[in-house]
C-alpha cells in the first residue's frame, strides 16, 4: 500500500490542508518540513484517524477535541470535519503465467461534527466511506474496513505510522515486558501472516474430523467404524490439550515474569539497606550510648568527689603543713619519738649493770646513785609521755602528707587531668555513637516501608506457581506427544482399510487432501517462526548497528541486538550483558533501535507499506542522524517524514538526493517572535508552501535562532 | 493481495513442491486450494460474512474428488 494524498478539513490546526506523498519508487522519500507546534503530529493523527477512525486518537479520542480551537461559532455551532486519504494497493493474482501484479487506487474520507455549546463540544460518531477509483470513475465498497485492515491491520498501527517521541512503545520500560512482548509479538504475527495460517490450520482439522465421521458411516467395516470413532475422540481430546499447553505457557510465562519483577523488588529495597538488620543496629548503637551514658555519670561523680577529697585538701595546704611535718621529721630523726627510753631503763634497773659497764648493785653508793638517777630519767620520761605520745601519734599520723612519701600519679592534679580526659574520650565516643545512631536511622527513614521478607514469602509461592505450571506443561506436552503418535498410527490403519474399500475411496482421497493441506500450513508456519523471525532479528540487528555506527570488532560497546523466542527485543554489551534500552541507550540509539525494528519487519515480510514518521530524527546529530536517515530510506518502500529545520541541518545532501516530495508548513502564530514576515493570515491553521529544504519564501521564512531569542527575552 | 500474502503464497508454494505427486496435477492442484485457503481466511479475518468451515470443506471436498478421478484415469493408462 501506498499513501498518493490526503486532504484535511477542520482537523484542528488543519483547516484547509493538501498534501500529496511521493510514489516513485526511486525517490520515495516525502518531507514534511515544519517546526514545532506546526501541525506534525496533527497530521500524523488525522491520518490515522481517517484509517482507524477515534481509537487511533490520543486517550482513544476522549476530551481529543478536533475542531479548530478558534472556530467562529458565527458560522455555526456545528463544525464539520473530514479527512480524505488516496491511496494505492498492490494486488497479486495467480495466473497461468504466475504470479501477476495488479494496482488498484482507492480513496477513504471520514467525517464527523462537533457540537459546540460554550466551551463544551461533542462529537458524534465518525462515517467512512472508501471508493475504488478508476479511470473512468469511481464506485464505493462496503465494508471500508475490510480493504482497509486487510492493507493496514489495527495491530500494525504503530509500526506504519510512528511518532517519533513515542517510538519507543516496543522497548521501554515503563511497561510490563509481557506487554512489550506482546506488543512486538503482535507486530510480528501480523506481519508475517502467522494468525491466519494458525487460523486456516485450525479450519482444515475440523475439515478433516467431519470427514473422518463420514468414514465411520461408510458402515461395511466394523473396524473402520471403531478406529474411525477413535480418530474422533482423538481429535476432541487434541484441540483441548493445545489449548492447555497454550494456557499452560502463558501462566508459566506470566509468573516467570512476575518472579523477575518481584526480584528486582527485592534487590532494590536490599540496596537501599535491609530494615530488620537496620533496626538490629540502631537497637545495639542505643544499647552503647546507654553504657557510656553510665560510664560518664560514673565519671562525673569521680569528678565531683574530687574536690572533696584529701588529695586536694592536702595538695592545697602543702605549704602551710610542711613547717610542722619538718619539726615532726626532726624529732624523729633525733630519735625523741618514738619514745622507747621507759622499757630500756626500767630493764637497767632490774640489772645490775648498765648498758655502759658501770655497776647497778644496790648495794654500791655509787651504783646507787646511778639507779638514782635512771629512776629520775623515768619519772621525767613518764611526765613527757602523754606529750610524746600525742606527737608520735601525730608524727605517723601526718607521714601520708609527707610530700615526698606521695607517688606523683596520686597527686590531686595528676587524679583530675586523668578524670578530666577520661570524660572527654567517653564524650567523643558519645558523640560519635550518636552521629552513627543518626546515621542509621535516617537510613531506615530511606528504606521504602518494604517488607522484604514478604517479598521473598511471595517470591517463593510465585516459584511454586511457576514449577507447577512447568510440570503441567511437560505433562501436557507428553500426552500430546503420544495422542500424536497414537493418531498417526490409527489414521495409517484407518486409510489401509478405506483403501481396501471401493466406497472409501473418496474419503481417503479426502482425508489425503486435507492431511496434504495440514503438513503444508504447518512446516509454512514453523518456517515462518523459525526463519523468518530469525531473519527480521539479523536484519533488525545490521540495520541498528548501521544506524549507530557500532562496529562489535572495533570494541563498540553495543554489540548485537536481537528479537529472542520470546519476543523480547534485547540488547547486548561486551561479554553478551545485556544492556536495558532505557538506562544503558541514549535516546538516539534508542529511537534507532525501534526504527530497525519496524523497518526489519516490514522488509522481512515483503509488506509494501508505508511508514510514516514523526520527527524520528530529534536527539541525533552528525554521524547517527545521516546514517539513520540513510538506511531508514534505503530500507522502506514508502517513507514519509516530519522534519524540523534542525533536523534536516546536516542532511540536505542526501535529501537533494533521495527525496521525491518535499513541503513546507508554517504556523501563522509563530509571527512575530520566529516568524520573519507577517503571514497575513488571522485564523489558527497551518499554512503551506512548496518550499523545499533549502529553500525561504515570504511565508515560510523564519528569524536566525539569535533574533528569535532576542525577541523572546524581550 | 494484501500485507503480506504474497510471502506466504511463496513459502507455501515452495512447500507444495515436498508433498508426494498422488496423481497427475496434483501438486498445482494442492496449491490452489491452499492459496484460496489462506484467500478466504483472509476475508473472513476483515470481516467478510462468510462461512469458512464450509468453504475449506467444500475446497477439500473438490480436491479430493480431483484426486480420485485423476487416480482412477492414472490406473487406468
Amino acid at each position: 500500500m501506498r499513501l498518493i494524498r490526503a486532504e484535511f478539513e477542520n482537523f484542528r490546526l488543519l483547516r484547509q490542508l493538501c498534501l500529496d506523498f511521493a510514489i516513485n519508487s526511486e525517490q520515495k522519500l516525502t518531507v514534511i518540513r515544519a517546526e514545532n507546534e506546526s501541525g506534525k503530529t496533527t497530521i500524523l493523527n488525522a491520518l490515522q484517524w481517517a484509517l482507524y477512525g477515534d481509537d487511533a486518537l490520543p486517550d482513544k479520542g476522549r476530551d481529543y477535541r478536533l475542531h479548530p480551537i478558534d472556530w467562529d461559532v458565527s458560522e455555526g455551532n456545528r463544525v464539520p470535519i473530514s479527512v480524505q486519504v488516496d491511496f494505492e494497493v498492490t494486488g497479486l493474482r495467480r495466473s497461468t503465467k504466475g504470479l501477476i501484479e495488479n494496482k488498484r487506487q482507492y480513496r477513504i474520507i471520514r467525517s464527523t461534527y462537533e457540537t459546540l455549546d460554550g466551551v463544551k463540544w461533542e462529537r458524534s460518531p465518525s462515517t467512512i466511506k472508501l471508493f475504488h477509483i478508476t479511470d473512468t470513475g469511481s464506485s464505493p465498497i462496503d465494508p471500508p474496513e475490510a480493504v482497509i485492515h486487510e492493507e493496514l491491520p489495527p495491530e500494525l498501527r504503530e509500526v506504519f505510522f510512528t511518532d517519533g517521541d513515542r517510538a519507543l512503545s516496543f522497548i521501554e520500560s515503563t511497561v510490563s515486558v509481557s506487554t512489550k512482548r506482546d506488543r512486538v509479538q503482535k507486530a510480528i504475527r501480523s506481519l508475517l501472516g502467522l494468525g491466519v495460517i494458525e487460523d486456516a490450520l485450525k479450519h482444515v482439522k475440523k475439515t478433516a474430523s467431519e470427514v473422518n465421521k463420514a468414514a465411520k458411516e461408510i458402515g461395511a467395516n466394523e473396524k473402520l467404524t471403531k478406529i474411525a470413532t477413535k480418530l474422533e475422540q482423538l481429535d476432541a481430546g487434541w484441540t483441548e490439550l493445545e489449548e492447555k499447553i497454550e494456557d499452560a505457557k502463558e501462566q508459566f510465562s506470566a509468573f516467570d515474569e512476575k518472579l523477575a519483577d518481584i526480584q528486582k523488588q527485592i534487590d532494590n529495597a536490599l540496596i537501599k539497606g535491609d530494615r530488620e538488620k537496620l533496626k538490629k543496629d540502631i537497637e545495639h548503637t542505643n544499647n552503647q550510648i546507654k553504657q557510656i551514658d553510665a560510664q560518664l555519670k560514673a565519671a562525673s561523680k569521680e569528678h565531683s568527689e574530687l574536690f572533696k577529697s584529701l588529695s586536694l585538701a592536702r595538695d592545697l595546704l602543702e605549704p602551710v603543713l610542711e613547717k610542722g611535718l619538718s619539726e615532726l621529721t626532726k624529732l624523729h630523726n633525733q630519735g625523741k619519738i618514738p619514745n622507747t627510753t621507759i622499757p630500756v631503763l626500767e630493764e637497767r634497773l632490774n640489772s645490775t649493770v648498765c648498758i655502759c659497764g658501770e655497776s647497778l648493785d644496790p648495794d654500791d653508793d655509787e651504783a646507787m646513785r646511778r639507779r638514782e638517777y635512771i629512776q629520775n630519767l623515768i619519772d621525767e620520761s613518764r611526765k613527757a609521755d602523754a606529750l610524746q605520745s600525742t606527737i608520735t601519734d601525730l608524727y605517723y599520723g601526718s607521714r601520708s602528707l609527707q610530700a615526698d612519701q606521695i607517688p606523683d600519679d596520686e597527686r590531686w592534679i595528676r587524679l583530675y587531668a586523668k578524670i578530666v580526659e577520661r570524660r572527654d574520650d567517653l564524650g567523643i565516643v558519645r558523640e560519635d555513637l550518636a552521629k552513627k545512631l543518626k546515621s542509621l536511622e535516617s537510613q531506615l527513614d530511606e528504606i521504602p516501608d518494604t517488607d522484604i521478607q514478604g517479598l521473598r514469602d511471595t517470591k517463593k509461592r510465585y516459584q511454586a506457581q511457576r514449577d507447577r505450571f512447568h510440570a503441567n506443561l511437560t505433562q501436557y506436552q507428553t500426552k500430546f506427544e503420544v495422542v500424536k503418535q497414537e493418531r498417526e498410527n490409527l489414521v495409517a490403519k484407518r486409510d489401509n482399510l478405506l483403501r481396501e474399500q471401493k466406497k472409501g475411496e473418496r474419503i481417503l482421497a479426502e482425508l489425503e487432501v486435507t492431511q496434504d493441506i495440514e503438513h503444508v500450513l504447518r512446516n509454512s508456519y514453523e518456517r515462518i517462526t523459525s526463519e523468518e523471525l530469525s531473519k527480521v532479528s539479523v536484519l533488525m540487528n545490521d540495520i541498528f548497528l548501521e544506524m549507530i555506527g557500532a562496529d562489535p570488532e572495533q570494541g563498540a560497546i553495543i554489540q548485537k541486538a536481537e528479537i529472542n523466542q520470546n519476543f523480547d527485543i534485547v540488547v547486548y554489551g561486551p561479554n553478551d550483558r545485556t544492556l536495558n534500552p532505557d538506562r544503558d541507550l541514549n535516546g538516539a540509539s534508542r529511537r534507532a533501535l525501534t526504527l530497525s525494528f519496524i523497518l526489519a519487519l516490514t522488509k522481512v515480510s515483503e509488506v509494501e507499506a508505508p511508514n510514516v514518521i514523526d520527527t524520528p530524527l530529534g536527539m541525533m546529530s552528525g554521524f547517527v542522524k545521516t546514517s539513520v536517515l540513510k538506511t531508514a530510506i534505503r530500507e522502506s518502500s514508502q517513507l514519509i517524514l516530519f522534519l524540523t529545520r534542525s533536523e534536516i541541518t546536516d542532511c540536505e545532501e542526501i535529501l537533494d538526493v533521495e527525496a521525491g516530495r518535499v513541503i513546507t508548513l508554517t504556523n501563522p502564530a509563530h509571527y512575530p517572535q520566529m516568524l520573519a514576515n507577517d503571514p497575513g493570515v488571522g485564523l489558527r491553521t497551518v499554512i503551506r508552501c512548496e518550499c523545499n529544504h533549502r529553500q525561504e519564501c515570504r511565508s515560510c521564512q523564519r528569524l536566525v535562532d539569535s533574533v528569535a531569542q532576542m525577541n523572546m527575552a524581550l | 493481495m494484501p500485507l503480506n500474502e504474497r510471502k506466504i503464497v511463496r513459502i507455501i508454494l515452495e512447500e507444495c513442491k515436498n508433498i508426494e505427486e498422488r496423481c497427475t496435477g496434483y501438486k498445482e492442484e494442492l496449491e490452489q486450494v491452499i492459496s484460496d485457503i489462506i484467500a478466504a481466511e483472509r476475508q473472513h479475518k476483515v470481516g467478510s460474512r462468510t462461512n469458512i468451515l464450509q468453504q475449506i470443506s467444500n475446497k477439500c471436498n473438490a480436491t479430493g474428488r480431483f484426486l480420485k478421478d485423476q487416480r482412477r484415469q492414472d490406473r487406468q493408462v
